[in-house]
């Protein structure tokens, strides 16, 4: 680029520059956009999927219904009340907070006590190999350890019985507070 | 030019990554999981080879004095549209891979050989100088996942390798050993660094070697030459 | 970090926690290129900070523009023809009216366009839906964060050529391990969080 402006050139030859340039700029957003138009409704699909998997994983139900007018800090994006088999089952609830490197998105389900039944960690930029664990889903996981705990959760660390993820303290301290958040919502419905 | 040598030189003797030493900040962020590493690999394989067959093709029409911003144009096109497709076909590369994606756009490797092959060759060696650098770069990336996930993990394969339900891109592994014996710190920032500082030094050293053993061989044949006259 | 993240919390995130180099990893090329001394190493990570306040300043007021457009997958492309032509006025500019900083500057200018950090910080200060205050605090001190790392990492390698290590290690290798060392040092600093 730094050669753009070292050549003397006349008022044509800029011309011509700019033409070439807004000619290729014009051809690549044509192409973009004929991507985008054929990949858009696949890529909400998949979201969508996603979060419906988290949404069985946490807790399973028949139907989910979505809430408003609920106690929130500004990190829940969507709080369900599920019912099973003609019954309320619980709450799940759509979060999105920050982390020790990033955003985390996550699905929490509580039962109708209040108590953490899973959370699914959907999307975040954690450290591989420490806070990444948080969103492990395989058997035996760290978020097996939030499953059963209720209102007034604590890591060990801060006071209470959950162990944090080792060397991602500040990873689980969120994970564990963002839950305890949407426990407050859910009670905050009555 | 022809095609044996510019595989060897893709892959061996001008590795982007060993060799000519570009492409190092997406090596050294993803490579946490084969996962991870294969598809970051081929992403910059497809993406380069098609920006090298296109910007061989139009190599003509291009004026000189603004061949950087499109070369910068046409790369970053393709990197949206593979952005864009693996976030409908394999999100969950696209989530674990996140920023490193559009950063392609930056990754030295494709301006690198736009700019000191493509603009200079017609659209057939472009074309297999695509495949065979981006090869090369895969093949780091794979061997460095490798050395970080067995040495810091424990593990082989995570996300390629599912031993639960067989879906592939949500795969556990092999665990060879228990985790909690691994060196944690290879999956860590630190642990790219190093991991390809001593990658780098084993290249070095291989290529030394071998031009040592070249040198010995000239050598014995000038004196043999001489004996002979 | 969200919208919602202090700009103090920003700060201390850009320069020691989450350092750009040495916990995110961008901006490699230039930090392992352009540190063979203290004063090229300064002068580099000035050239970077300045242009890294300015274009996530212009660059949110693009994505601003395109979000209401609609035409959001033509964020990557804008962004780096945005930084390309950022770059290409500082550079004109410079040598036209300051010319004593052109002739310190100058020369890291054009390759701060394939410097990852640039484009990595615009891409960040989207996904965390930054405001316009978030964005160019963000720019600024990660900038300056990349600042710090490749000055003390020119420092550490003016030592090394005192240093008796292999001699396969000779140059990058034995950077990048130096390099992994000060990382590791930085990670002193990743239990540190304010809001």
């Amino acid at each position: 680029m730094a050669e753009k402006t070292e050549k003397k050139s006349g008022g044509g030859q800029i011309i011509k520059l700019a033409l070439v340039l807004f000619a290729v700029s014009a051809i690549m957003a044509l192409a973009l956009g004929l991507v985008n138009e054929l990949t858009k409704d696949t890529i909400a699909m998949r979201a969508a999927e996603t979060t419906k998997k988290a949404y069985a994983n946490v807790l399973a139900a028949d139907e989910y219904t979505e809430q408003t007018g609920f106690e929130n800090d500004g990190t829940i994006t969507k709080l369900s009340t599920a019912t099973a088999g003609g019954q309320q089952a619980g709450y799940v609830a759509e979060a999105t907070f920050s982390g020790a490197q990033g955003m985390i998105t996550m699905v929490v389900g509580l039962d109708d006590d209040y108590n953490c039944t899973g959370v699914y960690v959907t999307k975040h930029s954690e450290t591989s190999g420490l806070g990444a664990k948080a969103a492990d889903t395989n058997e035996g996981a760290w978020r097996d350890n939030l499953v059963g705990q209720g209102d007034g959760m604590k890591l060990a660390k801060d006071g209470g019985d959950i162990t944090a993820i080792s060397g991602a303290t500040i990873t689980s301290r969120a994970v564990v507070t963002e839950v305890q958040t949407v426990i407050n919502a859910a009670k905050s419905l009555g | 030019m022809n095609i044996k040598q510019q595989f060897k030189e893709g892959l061996i003797t001008n590795n982007p990554v060993l060799v000519q030493l570009i492409g190092m900040c997406a090596t050294m962020a993803i490579t946490t999981s084969l996962f991870n590493g294969i598809g970051m690999g081929l992403s910059v394989l497809v993406i380069l080879t098609c920006c090298n067959v296109v910007i061989s093709l139009i190599r003509k029409v291009i004026p000189n004095d603004i061949r950087l911003a499109i070369f910068v144009l046409v790369i970053a096109g393709f990197v949206t549209i593979v952005d864009l497709l693996l976030q409908a076909y394999v999100p969950a590369l696209s989530a674990s891979l996140g920023v490193f994606i559009p950063l392609i756009v930056v990754n030295c490797i494709i301006i690198g050989r736009a700019e000191a092959f493509c603009q200079k060759n017609p659209v057939g060696p472009s074309f297999f100088d695509g495949i065979f650098q981006g090869l090369g770069y895969t093949l780091v990336l794979i061997a460095m996942c490798v050395i970080r996930e067995l040495l810091g993990k424990g593990s082989f394969g995570t996300g390629i390798i599912n031993t639960i339900d067989g879906v592939i891109g949500t795969g556990n592994g092999i665990q060879v050993f228990p985790s909690e014996y691994g060196a944690l710190v290879l999956t860590l920032p630190i642990g790219g660094f190093i991991t390809l500082g001593c990658l780098i030094a084993l290249m070095q050293y291989a290529l030394r070697k071998s031009a040592e053993k070249k040198e010995a061989k000239e050598k014995a044949l000038a004196a043999q030459e001489k004996e002979a006259a | 970090m969200s919208s919602t993240t202090s700009i103090f919390a920003i700060i201390l995130s850009a320069v020691l926690t989450n350092n750009f180099i040495f916990s995110q990893f961008l901006g490699c090329c230039p930090f392992l290129g352009c540190s063979s001394k203290i004063d090229t190493a300064a002068g580099m990570g000035l050239a970077v900070t300045f242009v890294m306040g300015l274009a996530s300043a212009i660059c949110w007021l693009v994505n601003c523009l395109l979000v209401k457009l609609g035409l959001g997958f033509l964020q990557t492309i804008a962004y780096i023809l945005v930084i390309a032509a950022l770059v290409q006025f500082i550079e004109m500019f410079l040598k036209k009216s300051i010319p004593s900083l052109y002739s310190a500057l100058g020369i890291y200018l054009p390759l701060i366009t394939t410097n990852c950090a640039v484009l990595g910080v615009v891409l960040l200060n989207t996904q965390y839906s930054f405001g316009f205050l978030q964005s160019v605090v963000y720019g600024v001190f990660g900038g300056l964060g990349f600042m710090l790392a490749i000055c003390l990492f020119a420092s550490v390698r003016e030592k090394l050529e005192f240093a008796d290590y292999p001699e396969s290690f000779e140059g990058f290798p034995i950077c990048l391990v130096s390099a992994g060392l000060l990382a590791l040092a930085f990670m002193g600093f990743s239990g540190m969080k304010i809001g």
